[in-house]
C-alpha cells in the first residue's frame, strides 16, 4: 500500500500505524462506555488507573513518586535503542554470518516499517 | 514533519498505554494472579509483531512497564518511564532533518567539473620495534600493515612469512638488503601487484582500453590529483557533509578501475561522486544518498555526447532491504538501468543476474597475475573454501571469481603514491568488474549487463588447486579475453 501514495513510503507506514493507535484509544473508550455508562474524566481515570502513583511502603498515593519512573530511563533507552538500531547491526554482522541466515526474510523486512527511516534526507527542511 | 512525528508518537504511547497497562494489566491480574506483568509483557510483544525485530526488545520494555504500574497502581507511571523513548526518535528525526541532498546539478554542465580537492592524508607510524605477525586463522584485514613504517633498524630476514602478508606502500622504509629475506623484494611486489592479471592488458595492447566509456563510481573521498587517473577525471562532487581528507578506499576504488597503469580500464573516463558513508547523517542513511548520487549520474550521463556516455556505475558497498533507503536505492538502480547503465555493488542482488555470485581471487605477491594457475581463493574467504562451508551458501557454475588480493594501487598519501595490498574485499571485486565491463562496451556500445554476465560466465575457467595434501577445484575465474572475444563474436 506504501507504494500507492505518493507520500514518502515511511510518513504512509507511520500515518497507517497512527490510525491504529486512534482505534486503540476508541476501542478503551467504548470498554469504558459499556461498563460505566458513561466517560467523564472522572471515569475514564478510575478506570484505566489514571491516578498518582501510592508508594507501596506508606499506601500514600504522591506525585513525586513519578519521578522514581525515571530511574528506568537508561534501560529503556537502551531498550528501545537497541531495537531500533538492529537493521543496522545485522548490516554490519553479516560478514561473520553465512548470507543464508543473513540475508533470510526473518531479519530482513522493508525499511519503511523502521524508525531510521525518519533520517530520511529527503525529508530535509520540513523540520516545520 | 517533527510535530506529525510528535503527534504520531504521543498516540502510540498514548493508546498502548491505555490499552496494556490502562485496561488490561488490572484485569489480568484477577485472571492470572502474579503472572499478570509477565503476560501483559507477551501480549505486548505479540502486539508489535509488525515490527518483529523489536520484539524482544518490547518484551522486556513492557514487563519492566507492567511492573512499575501494578507496582505503583497508577499508569501514570509507564506513561513516564516511555517519555524517555523519544529522545532516540527525536534524534533520528534531527539527523534526517538536517542532513541535506544534493543541490540541483546546472542545467548545462562544463566537464571537467571538480568541485573539491580533498587533501591528502598523513600516514607515517614511525619507527616499529618490530612487525606484527600474521595469523593465517584470524581472517581480519590489514594484519601486517607496515604503510607508512620505518622498519630501518630490524633485521627482517627470518620473517617472510609475516612479509609474505604485509600491506606496505611508498612511504615504508625497509631495512638494508642484507636484512631483509632473500626473497623478498618490496619493490618488485609492487610493480608485480600493478598488473591486474589475466591477460587484461594483453588487451590494452590491442587497443581494448575502455577508452570513450565512462565509469562512475560512488564511494568514500577521492584524492583527484592522483596521476593514476587524474587526466580522466571528469566529475567530482562529494554528498552533502563536512568536508573531509582523502580516503585509502577511494583512490583504491578508483584506480583499480580505470587506473592508467594499475586499471582494468586505462582509457576510460571517470566520474566519482564522494563522501558517501563519511558522514554520521549519511552512515545512517546510505540507501538515501546513494538514490541521490546515482540521480546525479544519470542527470550528468544525459548530457554526455552519444559516444561518452556512462555505461556503468561501481558502488563498492552494498545494502540490506533492512537499511534505511533500500527501496530509494533500489528505484534509483532501475532508473539508471532504463538510462543505459549497470549499477553493479557489492550486494549479489544488485547488478548481477539471479543467482550470479562474484568474489575476489587470492594470489601470493609474487606469484605471475596473467597465469590463471597462480590464484587461490582470497584470503578473506579461503578458510571456508577449504572447509567446505563457503561452497554450500553458492551455486558453484555461477560464482565468479576476479583479481582481489595482493595488488597495487593508488593510494590516498600522494599524487604518486602507491600502496600494496595483501588482502582485499568485495571492494575491489567491484570496480574490477565495473573497468571490465567498460573494456565490453568499448568493443560492443549496444551491450547489456545480461549479455555481458552471460558472456562472463560463458568465460569463465575452472581450475585445479591443491591444498594441504587436497586437491580442490576453484573457479569460475574471469577469462578477460575470452569474455572479449565472445562479445566481438555476438557484436
Amino acid at each position: 500500500m506504501v507504494d500507492w501514495v505518493s507520500l514518502p513510503a515511511v510518513l504512509t507506514y507511520w500515518l497507517i500505524l497512527m490510525v491504529g493507535a486512534v482505534w486503540q484509544i476508541g476501542l478503551v473508550l467504548w470498554v469504558i462506555y459499556r461498563q460505566e455508562g458513561g466517560l467523564s474524566w472522572e471515569t475514564i481515570c478510575r478506570f484505566t488507573r489514571l491516578s498518582r502513583p501510592v508508594d507501596p511502603k506508606t499506601d500514600l498515593a504522591q506525585v513525586r513518586i513519578l519521578w522514581r519512573g525515571m530511574r528506568s530511563w537508561p534501560m529503556v533507552f537502551f531498550l528501545v535503542g537497541l531495537g531500533v538500531l538492529t537493521p543496522v547491526i545485522l548490516f554490519f554482522a553479516r560478514r561473520f554470518f553465512p548470507p543464508v541466515f543473513i540475508e533470510s526474510p526473518l531479519v530482513t523486512w522493508p525499511a519503511y516499517t523502521g524508525l531510521l527511516e525518519l533520517t530520511n534526507p529527503s525529508l530535509a527542511g520540513s523540520g516545520g | 514533519m517533527i510535530p506529525l512525528v510528535i503527534l504520531g508518537w504521543s498516540t502510540f504511547v498514548l493508546a498502548e498505554e491505555f490499552l496494556f497497562r490502562g485496561l488490561l494489566l488490572p484485569r489480568m491480574y484477577r485472571v492470572f494472579g502474579k503472572r499478570d506483568c509477565f503476560v501483559n509483557a507477551f501480549l505486548f510483544e505479540l502486539y508489535s509483531i509488525f515490527q518483529y525485530w523489536m520484539v524482544p526488545f518490547r518484551f522486556l520494555e513492557g514487563w519492566l512497564l507492567a511492573r512499575a504500574a501494578k507496582r505503583h497502581q497508577s499508569t501514570w507511571m509507564a506513561f513516564v518511564m516511555r517519555g524517555v523513548e523519544g529522545l532516540p526518535i527525536g534524534m533520528l528525526i534531527t539527523v534526517g532533518v538536517i542532513s541535506q541532498p544534493l543541490t540541483a546539478s546546472p542545467r548545462l554542465i562544463e566537464f571537467p567539473m571538480i568541485s573539491t580537492r580533498p587533501a591528502p592524508m598523513t600516514r607515517y607510524l614511525g619507527k616499529l620495534a618490530d612487525i606484527p605477525i600474521y595469523n593465517p586463522y584470524s581472517g581480519a584485514l590489514f594484519q601486517v600493515d607496515l604503510r607508512g613504517a620505518d622498519l630501518s633498524s630490524l633485521d627482517l630476514r627470518g620473517r617472510i612469512n609475516d612479509l609474505s602478508y604485509a600491506d606496505f606502500d611508498l612511504h615504508t622504509i625497509w631495512p638494508d638488503k642484507n636484512q631483509m629475506p632473500v626473497n623478498f623484494d618490496p619493490t618488485l611486489v609492487l610493480e608485480i601487484g600493478k598488473n591486474p592479471g589475466l591477460g587484461v592488458r594483453d588487451l590494452h595492447a590491442q587497443g581494448i582500453t575502455g577508452k570513450g566509456v565512462g565509469v562512475a563510481i560512488i564511494d568514500q573521498t577521492l584524492l583527484t590529483e592522483h596521476i593514476e587517473y587524474t587526466e580522466r577525471l571528469r566529475w567530482y562532487e562529494e554528498l552533502p557533509g563536512y568536508p573531509s581528507p582523502a580516503s585509502f578506499h577511494g583512490s583504491a576504488v578508483a584506480s583499480i578501475a580505470v587506473g592508467q597503469t594499475v586499471g582494468v580500464a586505462p582509457e576510460a573516463d571517470l566520474y566519482y561522486i564522494g563522501g558517501a558513508g563519511s558522514q554520521i547523517s549519511t552512515f545512517w542513511a546510505l540507501g538515501h544518498q546513494y538514490a541521490q548520487a546515482i540521480r546525479r549520474i544519470i542527470q550528468i550521463n544525459a548530457q554526455l555526447p552519444a559516444e561518452g556516455k556512462i555505461r556503468i556505475i561501481s558502488i563498492s558497498s552494498g545494502w540490506l532491504p533492512s537499511l534505511p533507503g533500500y527501496q530509494d536505492a533500489c528505484r534509483a538502480v532501475k532508473e539508471a538501468g532504463t538510462a543505459g547503465m549497470m549499477v553493479i555493488t557489492t550486494d549479489a542482488a544488485t547488478g548481477m543476474p539471479s543467482g550470479v555470485y562474484a568474489e575476489g581471487l587470492g594470489r601470493p605477491p609474487t606469484a605471475d597475475p596473467v597465469n590463471l594457475l597462480s590464484y587461490t581463493p582470497g584470503l578473506w574467504w579461503a578458510n571456508t573454501f577449504y572447509a567446505g562451508t563457503f561452497q554450500n551458501t553458492v551455486e558453484r557454475d555461477n560464482m565468479l571469481l576476479f583479481p582481489m588480493d595482493s595488488r597495487t594501487m593508488a593510494s590516498f598519501t600522494g599524487a604518486s603514491d602507491y600502496i600494496f595490498n595483501r588482502s582485499g574485499g568485495q571492494s575491489w571485486v567491484v570496480p574490477y568488474i565495473a573497468g571490465l565491463y567498460a573494456l565490453t562496451a568499448q568493443v560492443d556500445p549496444a551491450i547489456t549487463p545480461q549479455q555481458f554476465w552471460n558472456a562472463a560466465i560463458q568465460a569463465g575457467k575452472m581450475i585445479e588447486i591443491q591444498h594441504d595434501g587436497k586437491i580442490y577445484t576453484l573457479g569460475k575465474i574471469i577469462d578477460p579475453t575470452e569474455l572479449i572475444n565472445i562479445i566481438k563474436d555476438s557484436h
